[in-house]
């Protein structure tokens, strides 16, 4: 499958900072992407309409407004956009709401580090099977 | 004229045997509680999944359903 030229735009919406800068790294070595940072859900759903992201990768735990409530709202003008939850909330009643709200996929980012690039890559290959591996 | 020695009725009281201090548990009964409340996520200590179980869900999610014949 042929690469395309731009890269491609990924909402990273985490507020802690350390976390956004390895993700974008996993990311930046696997698809030639731009990186589009938020700190909490009300910058996300801004930035959504703003930027018109392809992939969101979306934190639970934030100020402000919460993944799982940013989650519902994104999805009601974002339908087919990729929306991974990362997030180190396991429990299975968060799980569930995330999947009913309409999460594409859910990581755990309290994995160690080499897991969760692992899982990320996974991630990649699943929503951009063409563009993964040569960033 | 009544019998000042004479002491008044009292009622009969039970002495407590042995028997009686003893706690009788359902262990089946407790068990199957033990395992709704584990199972359960509205109840109890909540149920954490690890990203194996979290990935199956998600892919339950996707599967799309079977056309009727």
């Amino acid at each position: 499958m042929s690469q395309r030229n731009t890269p491609i735009r990924v909402l990273l919406v985490d507020d802690e900072r350390y976390m956004r800068v390895f993700v974008g790294k996993v990311l930046g070595g696997f698809i030639h992407c731009k990186v589009i940072e938020a700190r909490d859900g009300q910058e996300a759903i801004e930035l959504c309409r703003t930027e018109d992201p392809e992939l969101i990768l979306l934190d639970i735990n934030m100020p402000r407004l919460d993944g799982v409530q940013a989650l519902a709202q994104i999805r009601t003008f974002k339908p087919d956009t990729p929306i991974v939850m990362l997030t180190s909330i396991s429990e299975e009643a968060i799980v569930e709401e995330c999947v009913n709200k309409g999460a594409s996929s859910f990581i755990r980012k309290d994995l160690r580090a080499d897991l969760l690039q692992v899982e990320l890559q996974e991630m990649l290959k699943q929503f951009f099977p063409g563009e993964s591996g040569t960033p | 004229m009544s019998d000042p020695i004479k002491s008044p009725k009292l009622p009969l009281i039970k002495v407590p045997s042995l028997v009686d201090y003893l706690v009788r548990y359902d262990l089946p009964t407790i068990l199957e509680e033990a395992r709704l409340d584990y199972n359960q996520a509205s109840s109890g200590t909540p149920r954490l999944l690890n990203q194996k179980d979290i990935a199956a869900r998600f892919r339950a999610a996707r599967k799309p359903e079977k056309p009727a014949p």
